[in-house]
């Protein structure tokens, strides 16, 4: 009977002597991550939106060849980054982007909403480094009262 | 009788609009990828509110700058906002057809209202 981690391997047209065991030493592997959330990508939501606006969606998704849903997603998705750039004070932005990417399971190639959160701030690093060769230097500071008072809502909500 | 008689033509008069106004929302639904769904989730709660209260308004909002930033979408608006009229006769407040039409990407020209003016004063 053979062992999951193992193959007994011979190749085409090879001789028995040719034979070889291939042992996958599983124990020398990281565990593989927890499954711990439900995927995102699977759940679903009732949107109601208005019906001209549906036929200018399905106008728009049909001129680009795109479905419907694509162009649905990608509204979403500008209507929650400007609402999560409408947080002023940077410490707060980045929490609930934080708190969001906690909750989600990123393939290697999407961007996090951290990283959009901190997309002036990256830009402004980004010329500093290009312009004197360093980071920003920041003094240690304290939180911002919206980051505060977020913070403690998100605990009540997460709770 | 004649309060009667009065509140059922209002409400006869009222109903077209009524019609219109329930008429006027569509349930759609929507599997967001990952990243969306998971501050989708977050906002509403914060905001205590449904993910599709929380988008309904918005929504017309960014589908208009969607539309209007691109002159590539030119064709689109305009057989849109011919659907549109076709169906409902004007557009719906605070929708995106509404709101290109406020920001001046789309004029409605009342040109039957127009040709019957003309029409008249040429009348002797």
């Amino acid at each position: 009977m053979s062992h999951p981690n193992e193959r007994i391997i011979k190749p085409e047209g090879g001789h028995m002597s040719e034979e070889r065991l291939v042992r996958l030493r599983s124990d020398t592997l990281p565990p593989a991550p927890e499954e711990s959330h439900p995927r995102r990508s699977e759940r679903k939501y009732n949107m109601r939106i208005k019906r001209q606006d549906l036929t200018l969606i399905d106008e728009l998704a049909k001129a680009a060849s795109r479905p419907r849903s694509e162009v649905i997603n990608e509204l979403l998705h500008s209507i929650l980054l400007k609402e999560l750039n409408s947080i002023s004070k940077i410490d707060a932005r980045l929490l609930v982007a934080m708190t969001a990417d906690r909750d989600a399971k990123y393939d290697d190639l999407a961007r996090p909403w951290s990283f959009d959160a901190l997309m002036r701030e990256i830009d402004f690093i980004a010329h500093n480094v290009m312009d004197h060769g360093v980071p920003e230097d920041t003094p240690e500071d304290f939180h911002s009262e919206e980051f505060m008072s977020l913070r403690a809502k998100l605990q009540e909500v997460r709770r | 009788m004649s309060n009667g008689i009065m509140s059922r033509v209002i409400e006869e008069s009222l109903r077209p609009s009524i019609e219109a106004r329930t008429d006027s929302y569509m349930m759609v639904n929507v599997r967001p990828g990952e990243k969306v769904a998971a501050l989708l989730d977050l906002l509403s709660r914060l905001a205590g509110m449904t993910p599709s209260a929380l988008m309904a308004d918005r929504l017309s909002e960014a589908l208009a700058d969607y539309a209007a930033s691109s002159t590539a979408h030119g064709p689109a608006i305009l057989d849109a906002a011919e659907t549109a009229l076709k169906q409902d006769r004007t557009f719906y407040d605070d929708c995106a057809l509404s709101l290109l039409k406020k920001r001046g990407v789309i004029e409605v020209v009342p040109l039957g209202l127009i040709k019957m003016l003309e029409d008249k004063k040429k009348e002797p």
